[in-house]
């Protein structure tokens, strides 16, 4: 019963876990690419509209589930934070 | 539960599966039906059978643009349809905030002809695109979808790719329940994985200033009824044949597909089935002495990037062989996703049963799964049902579409809250098969007074489909009660 209580905390420690890591990395991903989008039309000559879309589209589900396969017990939502913060600083600079 | 990739990826697979899911199948069946929206206004206009196969005339075109001359100076946003091979009736069309609709004119001398009003098939095109919730949130809410899709795709192929050519080796379609829907589910997942990425991806694309409203190239939806400025113009106006026959010069015979009206202006726009890529190309007129006053063309190379996207996802170039082809994927895909969503329910039903929120979850995927069909079949019955002279009968034919939905949601509300699931599923596969084995009578009947004739049209084809959905179902429910 105990055992079987346990299993249940841990599994729903677990889904918390992973709803955190997913809205991360949503976040992150739309972030990046925001950030992508920037950098493709910041220099003279950008790329067409259509292409930045497309490369944006493209990149958004890929970061997305790389984020959430990324390992690591102890990496909160708050990881993906401090990866996307440098990059949008770099994107405005 | 380890916290492994395999198990990472199922959770990312199952729940952005199942929430996703929820509104891909409305959207993949919504666009299922849409790559023959104009075949299906055309079923919902019976009045347009007994019209003889004619070539549009100069005198139709000009008497046409008479008349959307004469409804601008009114104040309305019109524009004119040219007949085609899938519709051979000229159309004077305005955008309601749905659908394009207006008046049918016939090709020989551009006179009305008597047809009733219908949104037809665009409600489909606008139930995929926007989930009829307009051209913002729904538009933003299948774009997420869209991009929820191709997370699902991605993660599922990571949980399966050691196994893909098991899977697809060992489809047991009579084991028990669960194995059959996993098996199915795979396999179709599988052998569709690069038309669901292409449809998802290019789908995602053409909508994509929706996802990122502060960058992007505009959007192409207006909101309806949103007047023109300037658009009050004053004749006489030079006829259009002349200038149709230039245009086509330019663009080849048969190759135009709409004519606008602007401010001074006409212009000869390309048909969309003319090229691979949907670019809008057109031919300027001056409206006073249809004198050409300019050609746009989109340039080879990047330009054309978005025209091919919207032309490989809205297919109006391919032959009809094509259009079924990416019709039956369209199917198999949508039911893809259904076995999907019952997946994800078979497997909590055994943890979670008989808790409300499975109820919830199972009442929203019988709605969408089922539900839907049953309302596209209850809106085809509607269209003949409803009286032809009927006030705002769009709107009332879109309403039985609505409340046929509605009502399937209440069912299998009532159904699953009390515990019935097998049969709420039962009782609308039931359903689907009365009014799909019907509807080729119900066509019989009410075509009877205009000129119902047994031959290979966009009739029989639609018959034949609800015929084909509504025997699948009869069959579906004789596997539910087999299965008891």
């Amino acid at each position: 019963m105990t055992l079987k209580s346990n299993r249940k905390t841990a599994k729903g420690g677990l889904w918390k876990r992973w709803l955190g890591r997913f809205v991360g990395g949503v976040a992150c991903a739309y972030v990046c690419a925001l950030g992508l989008f920037s950098l493709a039309s910041g220099h003279a000559g950008g790329l067409d509209a259509i292409l930045r879309q497309s490369l944006a589209i493209a990149v958004l589900p890929l970061v997305i589930v790389g984020l959430f396969a990324l390992p690591g017990r102890r990496s909160g939502p708050s990881v993906f934070v401090a990866l996307a913060v440098p990059f949008l600083h770099l994107t405005l600079s | 539960m380890r916290d492994i990739l395999r198990n990472r990826m199922g959770w990312l697979h199952a729940w952005v599966g199942f929430v996703g899911g929820l509104v891909l199948v409305v959207a993949f069946t919504g666009g299922t039906l849409a790559l023959f929206d104009t075949e299906i206004t055309r079923w919902m206009e019976p009045e347009l059978a007994a019209l003889p196969e004619a070539a549009m005339t100069g005198e139709a075109l000009d008497h046409a643009g008479a008349q959307v001359w004469a409804l601008r100076e009114k104040g309305q946003n019109v524009f004119l349809n040219l007949p085609s091979a899938r519709d051979p009736v000229l159309r004077i069309l305005h955008y309601d905030g749905h659908a394009f609709v207006g008046p049918v004119l016939d090709p020989r001398d551009g006179t009305a002809l008597n047809s009733r009003e219908t949104r037809g098939g665009q409600l489909f095109f606008d139930l995929h695109q926007s989930l009829y919730r307009g051209p913002v949130w729904g538009n933003l809410v299948t774009e997420a979808a869209g991009i929820g899709l191709i997370v699902a795709v991605i993660s599922g192929v990571i949980i399966h790719f050691r196994n893909l050519v098991p899977n697809l080796l060992l489809f047991r379609p009579f084991a028990a329940p669960g194995r059959a829907w996993l098996d199915a589910h795979l396999v179709a997942g599988v052998l569709l994985l690069p038309f669901i990425i292409m449809m998802a991806y290019t789908g995602a694309v053409i909508h994509a200033p929706r996802l990122f409203p502060m960058i992007g190239a505009g959007h192409a939806a207006r909101p309806a009824g949103r007047p023109d400025a300037g658009m009050r113009v004053v004749g006489p106006y030079a006829p259009l044949a002349p200038m149709l026959a230039q245009a086509e010069d330019i663009f080849g015979r048969g190759r135009i597909g709409f004519v606008m009206f602007g401010t001074g202006t006409v212009s000869f726009y390309r048909a969309d089935a003319a090229d691979f890529a949907m670019t809008r190309d057109h031919a300027d007129f001056s409206a006073g002495d249809g004198r050409l006053v300019g050609v746009e063309r989109i340039g080879r190379g990047m330009p054309r990037l978005g025209g091919a996207m919207r032309g490989l996802h809205f297919i109006r170039w391919g032959t009809p062989a094509l259009r079924w082809l990416y019709f039956v994927c369209s199917v198999v895909g949508s039911m893809m996703m259904a076995a999907g969503l019952g997946l994800f329910l078979m497997k909590h039903r055994r943890v979670h049963g008989g808790t409300f929120r499975l109820a919830l979850a199972e009442t929203l995927a019988l709605a969408v799964t089922l539900g839907l069909p049953l309302a596209s079949l209850g809106y085809l019955w509607g269209s003949r049902l409803l009286p032809p002279e009927l006030v705002h009968r769009a709107d009332r034919e879109t309403g039985v579409f609505f409340l046929v939905w509605l009502v399937a949601l209440l069912h299998a509300g009532m159904r699953c809250l009390g515990g019935a699931v097998r049969p709420a599923w039962r009782e609308q596969a039931c359903a689907i098969a009365v009014l799909g084995c019907g509807l080729p009578i119900l066509d019989v009947v009410s075509r009877a007074e205009t000129a119902f004739r047994l031959r290979a049209d966009v009739y029989l084809a639609v018959d034949a489909c609800a015929l084909g959905f509504g025997l699948l179902a009869l069959w579906g429910q004789r596997v539910i009660v087999r299965a008891r």
